[in-house]
């Protein structure tokens, strides 16, 4: 193979791993936390999962398209692409974390409440540890939905592996398409195995 | 839901909280430990309105034991044996002490129990380890509710005879909420009687058989029948 072919495959999986990790850091932080806000507030819980329903909904080329013309978040390159991919993201974290947290058996939370633990007690030792699989499940399907859908920033300027298939397809030439489309699945199938393998772990 | 109700607990003894499912009875142990709000009156404990104890504090002071036994599944028997002790924050070699001692105290042996996850136990054993989780830090009251409903007859009836046991031995104040009129006679020191959300009758066990009210008679007649 071409070395220069080579050193682009790297560069731009490292981009397209850049973007992906700064869409779940983004995603983690708001959406676990907004889990456990809305876990206690049943009214609140419909109003946002409905909002992350409407989000998943949007195709992705279309919701790239949207942000472009929106002040701060928006115009050509990494941020837009960044916000888009978190949008996404959010969802399964986000559902993944209540129905961890909202699945705790009434004995045991009665039993805490019970026993004089605290709510911060109960959350930090109880709810999350034992919603843990069921989260780490919403950040193995958030993460490989990622890497996938990432390769659509490349339409907005945003980088990563989607460079060479958009230019694959531009030019009609298959082998610049696999150059891209290769690596974005196998770090798809990496993910996929290690988020699964911790999942496994945790609930053994 | 609950009107009018007068009840004391006297140091040492067992009063057995009766009735029929909806009666009250849950809903009256919940507001001992402040998990349910007053809408009026007053619940003294230790010299003070249970209103005016900080929860956290109120809730340390009694034990609970609930019908499932309500274990945490992630924790091995020792850490949920342990929990209020180290929630008091008491000294670690203190802890395994106390929880060693309870393991035997509940007959399970600690040796081959305390390494032990809530689904490797028996549902005998389970309500044994809520037991002793309930007992830890030693406190002045015991709350249970329909501790041993679920178990099979054979494991209730032991269990009962070890809780009369434990009674027995360290004089364990306790409130006991059951819908079994035979519990209630053997286990309770008294029994309280609830119908609709207020008390029907309260009368030492022995006495109990001889209870005139309709409700009361009711629950006899479930003695008689056979």
């Amino acid at each position: 193979m071409n070395p220069r072919l080579v050193s682009e495959i790297a560069a731009l999986s490292l981009e397209h791993l850049e973007l992906v990790a700064i869409t779940m850091a983004i995603a983690i932080a708001v959406a676990i936390p907004a889990a456990v806000a809305l876990a206690r507030h049943g009214r609140a819980r419909r109003v946002a999962m409905g909002f992350a329903n409407l989000a998943q909904t949007v195709p992705s080329l279309a919701l790239f398209g949207f942000l472009l013309p929106l002040p701060w978040i928006g115009g050509i390159g990494k941020s837009t692409a960044i916000v888009a991919l978190c949008l996404y993201a959010l969802l399964p974290i986000l559902r993944n974390t209540l129905v961890g947290i909202l699945g705790v058996d009434a004995a045991v939370r009665e039993s805490a409440v019970a026993m004089g633990m605290t709510r911060r007690q109960i959350l930090w030792h109880v709810e999350l540890p034992l919603a843990m699989p069921s989260i780490v499940a919403g950040l193995r399907i958030a993460t490989v939905t990622t890497i996938g859908t990432a390769t659509i920033a490349a339409a907005i300027g945003g980088g990563g592996l989607g460079v060479f298939i958009f230019r694959g397809i531009a030019m009609v030439d298959t082998p610049t398409i696999l150059a891209g489309a290769v690596p974005a699945a196998v770090m798809a199938l990496a993910a996929d195995e290690g988020l699964e393998w911790i999942e496994r772990k945790l609930s053994s | 839901m609950l009107r009018g109700i007068d009840l004391t607990v006297e140091e040492g003894e067992t009063v057995a909280l009766l009735g029929r499912s909806g009666s009250g009875k849950s809903t009256l142990l919940k507001a001992v430990n402040g998990v349910v709000a007053l809408a009026g009156g007053e619940i003294w404990f230790e010299g003070r309105r249970t209103a005016e104890w900080d929860p956290i504090r109120l809730r340390r002071r009694m034990g609970y034991v609930i019908q499932d036994a309500g274990l945490f599944p992630h924790w091995t028997v020792e850490a949920n044996v342990g929990l209020v002790p180290r929630l008091e924050e008491w000294k670690p070699a203190a802890v395994a002490q106390r929880v060693r001692f309870l393991l035997q105290a509940v007959g399970l042996p600690a040796e081959e129990f305390r390494r032990r996850r809530p689904r490797e136990l028996s549902g005998g054993q389970k309500q044994r380890v809520g037991i002793a989780r309930a007992l830890a830090a030693d406190p002045p009251l015991l709350l249970m509710d329909e501790p041993f409903a679920a178990l099979d007859p054979i494991t209730r009836f032991d269990l009962q005879r070890q809780f009369l046991e434990l009674r027995r031995t360290v004089r364990q104040t306790a409130l006991f909420v059951t819908h079994d009129v035979r519990e209630a006679l053997m286990l309770g020191s008294r029994v309280a009687l609830l119908k609709d959300g207020e008390l029907d009758v309260v009368l030492p066990a022995a006495e109990f058989v001889h209870a005139r009210t309709t409700e009361a008679r009711a629950f006899l007649a479930s003695l008689e029948e056979r």
